[in-house]
């Protein structure tokens, strides 16, 4: 058996009509944890015998819960009682969980088996995965490139087959823009939908938990157990996009997108139109909206460390103290300000989705996969900032709340692009539809050669 | 903030927070102006009289406590 090949909703399945067990399966993802960690560092803590035994607990449940057997690994900022909680961070070494999350509670009773601990950008405050204490996790496309952060690990593990499924946060992308950057399918549902209790904050205002799976079925199956929402989002799934409004930003939303970004992302909309989805130009105010979640972020986010600040700022890696020290000096007025814009902006975009519009569509970054150590991205004749790039497309939707999925929409230079659709809040239904339509007429994504 | 302050307003920041940072260590001065460079688009947007609270979501739009 090949984890690789099996869906989550597949393996679901067999595991139901008893042609699969638990055992059996965790074996076979188990197998392929091993071979990929030594490649990609998809996870900070692997123990095989915890997972056989986890496993063999949950082959003897019953009833059986909706997700039995099923193999997931969770990024390690959210707690798992008794497994390592470092956050990504030296300076947790050695602590242990002493309580699920909320969320994790969720998934044990759903009948989840974890599998180790996901691989993450340090105190999840940045999205490439580059972690000064730990070394990165790579990219399964291209090992010399990021695989996008801060949830890094958890897309790896998907996409390579280490696990039908993953749970990351995201505060400015760190969901959405790993899984575009992988190949998989990542949501971060509408703010306040999935409980944060347990899970390490980075900016509360703008953190979401949020599933990554390798198909819309999968990411959904798994969000109706984080929502206590049993068929809620899956019961949609297949049904058309005949009329369904697709807003497109325009203007100078584009000066910041890549050339080969920009055709899959024009492809998959022509795909979507053909499909019966119409297509809406939409005017918003993006980089205003990008700046917002920017100062919230960064405010919020030093707020969070002030007190490992005070206790030793060297133990922070270098660019994560750096972000730190400069939320620090972010005037309050930039703050207040922010704040203040969120509510005007997102009065804003509950306008555009009441004057008829039903899903927003960009790509979910606006470059590739970057090279690791890449710090700048030279676009259209100017060097800009490799970072900042990355979220620019997706942090708007954390500042909104909004509930976003990023759905693999194709390949330029070997390298996956994501396609992000965004729906009004609530409507998580609706996104996934539109995302499962979409898979469905581009057609099985290919898997990266591991 | 001027340009010309900026190294000593994140120094004082910094310090005045109680962070011990050690004095050879360089302070990300490029970086905090780059961030309060791109918060400039703030402004291009008239914040229409909001008042700076959380945002939530309802059935019936942005959640707006009564003020």
């Amino acid at each position: 058996m090949d984890p690789l090949r099996l869906t989550l909703a597949a393996a679901r399945a067999r595991l139901q009509r008893g042609e699969l067990s638990p055992p059996d399966l965790v074996e076979a993802v188990l197998v392929r944890a091993e071979s990929v960690q030594r490649k990609f560092h998809a996870f900070l803590w692997l123990d095989p015998d915890r997972a056989r035994a986890e496993a063999r607990k949950v082959a003897q449940q019953s009833p059986s819960g909706p997700l039995c057997g099923i193999p997931v690994t969770l990024k390690d900022l959210i707690a798992e009682e008794g497994a390592p909680f470092t956050c990504g961070s030296a300076r947790r070494s050695g602590v242990r969980a002493d309580r699920d999350a909320e969320v994790t509670r969720r998934l044990r009773e759903a009948g989840v088996v974890f599998v180790g601990r996901a691989h993450l950008h340090e105190f999840a405050y940045g999205v490439t995965n580059e972690n000064p204490h730990f070394g990165p996790a790579r990219n399964p496309w291209d090992p010399e490139c990021s695989p996008g952060g801060s949830s890094g690990g958890s897309a790896v593990a998907v996409a390579t087959g280490c696990v039908l499924a993953s749970l990351g946060t995201d505060t400015g992308g760190s969901v959405r823009v790993p899984a575009a950057l992988c190949g998989v399918v990542g949501l971060k549902p509408t703010y306040g939908l999935v409980p944060r209790e347990g899970v390490f904050p980075l900016a509360p205002s703008l953190d979401h938990v949020g599933p990554l799976g390798r198909t819309v079925e999968d990411v959904a199956l798994v969000l109706e157990v984080l929502a206590g929402a049993p068929g809620r989002y899956t019961a949609d799934l297949g049904s058309g996009i005949g009329g369904l409004r697709i807003g497109v930003p325009g203007g100078a939303f584009w000066e910041l997108a890549a050339e080969g970004v920009l055709e899959r992302f024009e492809e998959a909309v022509r795909l979507l139109e053909r499909q019966g989805a119409r297509r809406v130009d939409v005017d918003f105010p993006w980089e205003a909206a990008s700046a917002a979640a920017t100062a919230i972020l960064m405010v919020e986010a030093s707020w969070v460390h002030l007190e490992g600040l005070r206790e030793d700022p060297m133990a922070f890696g270098p660019d994560v103290r750096e972000r730190l020290l400069v939320g620090l000096a972010i005037p309050a007025e930039r703050y207040v300000r922010a704040l203040s814009l969120r509510r005007t902006l997102a009065r804003r975009a509950w306008d555009l989705f009441r004057g008829g519009l039903d899903v927003l569509a960009t790509p979910t970054t606006p470059i590739l996969a970057p090279r690791l150590g890449q710090t700048t991205t030279k676009l259209r004749g100017q060097e800009r900032d490799t970072r900042a790039l990355l979220t620019r497309f997706t942090n708007p939707f954390n500042l909104l709340g909004l509930p976003a999925v990023s759905v693999p929409c194709g390949l330029v230079e070997g390298l996956p692009v994501g396609l992000q659709l965004v729906g009004r809040p609530g409507h998580e239904a609706t996104v996934l539809a539109a995302g499962s339509a979409f898979e469905r007429a581009r057609g099985p994504f290919p898997t990266p050669r591991v | 903030m001027r340009e010309e302050d900026l190294p000593c307003q994140l120094r004082s920041c910094v310090e005045s927070l109680g962070v011990p940072l050690p004095r050879e260590v360089d302070l990300p001065t490029n970086l905090l102006r780059a961030v309060l460079e791109r918060l400039r688009a703030l402004d291009t947007v008239p914040v229409e009289a909001e008042e700076p609270l959380p945002l939530l979501w309802t059935e019936t739009g942005p959640w707006t406590p009564s003020v």
